[in-house]
């Protein structure tokens, strides 16, 4: 019997739960958002992911360089196409921005801005090192 | 007590049906809070299925005879510290543990989500619920651990004796839970492929998961070689054994993919090598599951045999279809973002380690299904043995080592051949001294003495890294423990895998020792009289008998001595447990680094004599001292970075207010 009590308490609880979610209230932004492939938010989402890449590689690369894997020609064509690639991975950035910014009726997202304004300096950092 | 368990069971089933359908339904409707409730359905699972487990842990304890499953892997008698291994001795036990493992790590890849694999969740999420019906659905409809007897028998048949060792209580749930947890990285690639997400949002994550469950399996594998050392006295650790064979399949595409993931992070390419292979990990994974079912195949694991095979080969079946179908859907988005540039680049060499895996993998298959083939064709079951194994097998085992000391020297995208040569000189010619004292110390056949030179290029490419590094960073003033410690925390994924592919390289070594160099013997003893194997010399002391409730042991001490001089007692023998008809061996083992007296006593005469088969067994330790190093080497590639994750988060806030105004 009290198998039958304590297994019907645990189904209760189950149902609580899961029906939670549909009765309270809603915050914006959540993770559930359904995905739209043709909203700007998975193509940002992808440009970060591959930006991120290639910042790690060109770090890689001037590790390779140091352990002389790479002859220093090598490095700088290498160097040279991951940093034009960043380039444009960051205007593709700021025109996902622009595009946000004239979806909201207010001014541009200030987070979004501020990660745009580091990959700008991240990216002109990158040209400085350039030997 | 049963009741209770089949409740949650059943609970269980119904969150995990309602999570699936509905985070895809929550998908299709545009549906966050269906989307949410789905997702808390996935959390409950676990939690429903790890009380049932806990139920029937606690009908073991309270020797609640009146369950089948209780009754039939347990008794008055046993230890009760074997509990834990009875729970899951059979099919049901195994089969609960093996649907609330997964639903937890489910749960935890769900809840752990980084936000760039969020917009394929609910897809993913479905993959992960259908796994875990189909584990929880067959458990219930045709290995109910919660089945009650009409009748409640006065005392149990007891645990199978081959269980009843330390090792079991580590290696069926590791190489459970390993085998299971391919389905994790699969989700994550086939949620991404139905979501259409076609790039490498998926790569980070699935490398994540990746890499646990090959540390996993890992382990698993190397305790059960352990446990098959010392419980099923033959003297080996793997015998290629079908159902051994079957947990290192999946296995061996998984290497190749948390390799091969690395290139689709770096540059883009190899999308379709990923999918593909850990589609096929996750195949030969069920597969596994198959064998160890009710697989047609005859095994030391039979005692996992059960009826319920048919259904592991159509869900096998279901799922290579289905997973290809969707591959294929996908087929012309999976494109590469760069091509190969070169075949003397760190991308070729990643290439030539995933074909060679997959080669490796072929010929094991092949291995394992050539008695149903020949069963099929020509009426009569031929079983292939070592010999092909080794023979086929060895040599493609031993291009992966070489691959390995030199693949990580080997720029991306290209290397000249000058420059190529010169980083290799190192490790060349440290392999060739390794494999010329390897001929100095007797080892006089080609093929060993090229594994040994092949294990020293491998271990000296990998030191070469961390010595240049360190001294890279030494120039620029770090004191030189300091130097090599940045170096590691500078590139985990890395540095680890260096770590771990010393693991290997100690595996390599060890399998080469014990292969090629292992002797052995039979004696017949009496009390008093010696025998020589090598410059060892075993003296047979005496017996002992001492009858226990559920077994009877037998017990064999004998001196050992090496060169004329005593070293220590061994005790070798067995535990005849009489319900099972069957002998539990425990051998006697000296372990040094560099051999293993390994001296079992098989039978005992009415005059007082033992029969002894005595043997030396090379290098074996470095077996298992080389898991501990592969799982260090794992904990180092995934340790999180603390700056990239800092600096990634801004970044994650971004996209979610983007989806927010979008």
């Amino acid at each position: 019997m009290w198998a039958l009590v304590v297994g019907g308490a645990l189904a209760v609880v189950a149902v609580v739960v899961v029906l939670l979610p549909f009765f309270r209230q809603r915050r914006e932004a959540e993770p559930d958002e359904p995905f739209d492939p043709s909203t700007g938010s998975g193509r940002a989402e992808g440009v970060r992911v591959q930006r991120e890449g290639i910042y790690q590689a060109l770090e890689t690369l001037r590790l390779e360089r140091e352990l002389g894997q790479v002859d220093d020609a090598e490095y700088e064509r290498q160097a040279g196409e991951y940093r034009r690639m960043a380039a444009l991975l960051v205007r593709e950035q700021e025109r996902l921005l622009a595009e946000g910014a004239s979806e909201e009726d207010g001014g541009p997202n200030d987070q979004l801005e501020r990660e745009v304004a580091e990959a700008r300096e991240r990216l002109r950092r990158m040209e400085d090192e350039a030997p | 007590m049963a009741d209770l368990g089949s409740i949650t069971m059943l609970l269980a089933i119904a969150l995990a049906v309602y999570a699936g359908i509905g985070s895809l339904v929550g998908q299709w409707r545009h549906a966050p809070d269906l989307l949410a409730s789905a997702r808390y359905a996935a959390y409950l699972t676990p939690l429903m299925l790890v009380t049932a487990m806990l139920v029937l842990v606690a009908a073991f304890v309270d020797h609640d005879f009146s369950l089948r499953y209780v009754a039939g892997n347990s008794n008055r008698a046993m230890d009760p510290w074997l509990t834990w291994v009875a729970f899951y001795a059979g099919n049901e036990g195994s089969l609960l543990f093996i649907a609330a493992i997964f639903s937890g790590a489910a749960a935890l890849a769900i809840r752990l989500a980084p936000d760039e694999v969020r917009p394929a969740l609910p897809f993913t999420t479905a993959v992960l619920m259908g796994v875990t019906v189909f584990f929880t659905g067959i458990m219930m409809t045709m290995a109910n651990p919660f089945y009650e007897l009409p009748v409640t028998p006065p005392d149990g048949q007891g645990i199978n004796p081959l269980l009843t060792h330390p090792g079991m209580f580590f290696h069926p749930p590791m190489l459970m839970s390993g085998l299971v947890g391919v389905g994790l990285p699969f989700a994550f690639a086939i949620g991404h492929l139905l979501a259409g997400q076609t790039g490498d949002e998926w790569v980070d994550t699935a490398r994540t998961w990746g890499l646990v469950v090959w540390a996993t399996l890992t382990v698993g594998l190397l305790l059960g070689a352990w446990w098959a050392y010392t419980i099923l006295g033959w003297g080996g650790y793997w015998a290629w054994d079908p159902v051994e064979n079957a947990g290192l399949l999946p296995w061996l595409p998984l290497t190749a993919f948390v390799h091969s993931i690395m290139v689709q992070k770096r540059r883009g390419m190899f999308r379709m090598w990923n999918i593909a292979l850990i589609i096929l990990a996750w195949g030969f994974a069920m597969y596994g599951m198959f064998m160890n079912r009710g697989g047609p195949v005859p095994s030391v694991h039979s005692f996992g045999q059960s009826t319920m095979g048919w259904v592991f080969l159509i869900f096998l079946a279901v799922n290579l279809i289905g997973a290809f179908a969707v591959f294929f859907w996908r087929y012309e988005r999976l494109k590469s973002a760069a091509p190969l540039e070169s075949r003397l680049s760190r991308e070729a060499a990643f290439l030539l380690n995933n074909v060679l895996f997959l080669m490796v993998a072929l010929v094991v298959l092949w291995g394992v299904v050539y008695p149903l083939v020949t069963d099929v064709f020509q009426g009569v079951i031929v079983t292939v043995g070592q010999p092909y194994f080794d023979i086929v097998a060895g040599p493609l085992f031993l291009a992966l080592v070489a691959l390995m000391g030199v693949g990580p020297l080997l720029p991306w995208r290209r290397a000249s051949a000058s420059g190529t040569m010169r980083l290799l000189r190192f490790p060349i010619i440290v392999g060739i001294i390794v494999a010329v004292i390897a001929v100095a110390l007797g080892a006089r056949a080609v093929l060993p003495a090229l594994a040994f030179g092949v294990c020293g290029l491998a271990a000296a490419g990998v030191l070469r890294e961390w010595v240049k590094g360190t001294q890279v960073r030494h120039t620029r003033g770090e004191g030189w423990p300091t130097a090599f410690g940045r170096l590691i925390m500078s590139n985990r994924p890395r540095y680890g895998g260096y770590i771990a592919h010393l693991g290997i390289v100690l595996l390599a070594f060890a399998a080469t020792g014990s292969s090629f160099y292992s002797v052995q013997e039979d004696f017949s003893l009496a009390p008093g009289e010696r025998a020589a194997l090598g410059s060892y010399e075993v003296e047979f002391l005496g017996s002992s008998s001492t009858p226990r409730p559920d077994r009877i042991e037998r017990r064999a001490v004998v001196q050992v001595y090496k060169d004329g001089q005593p070293l220590e007692q061994l005790q070798a023998g067995f535990a005849f447990y009489p319900a099972f008809s069957m002998a539990a061996t425990r051998a006697g083992i000296r372990q040094t680094p560099v051999e293993d007296l390994y001296v079992l006593a098989s039978e005992f005469t009415p005059d007082g004599r033992a029969l002894f088969r005595v043997h030396i067994n090379p290098l074996v330790v470095w077996l298992w001292i080389a898991g501990p190093i592969m799982v260090l080497g794992t904990v180092v590639s995934l340790w999180p970075e603390r700056q990239r994750a800092a600096a990634a988060l801004p970044a994650m806030r971004a996209m979610r207010a983007v989806r927010a105004t979008g």
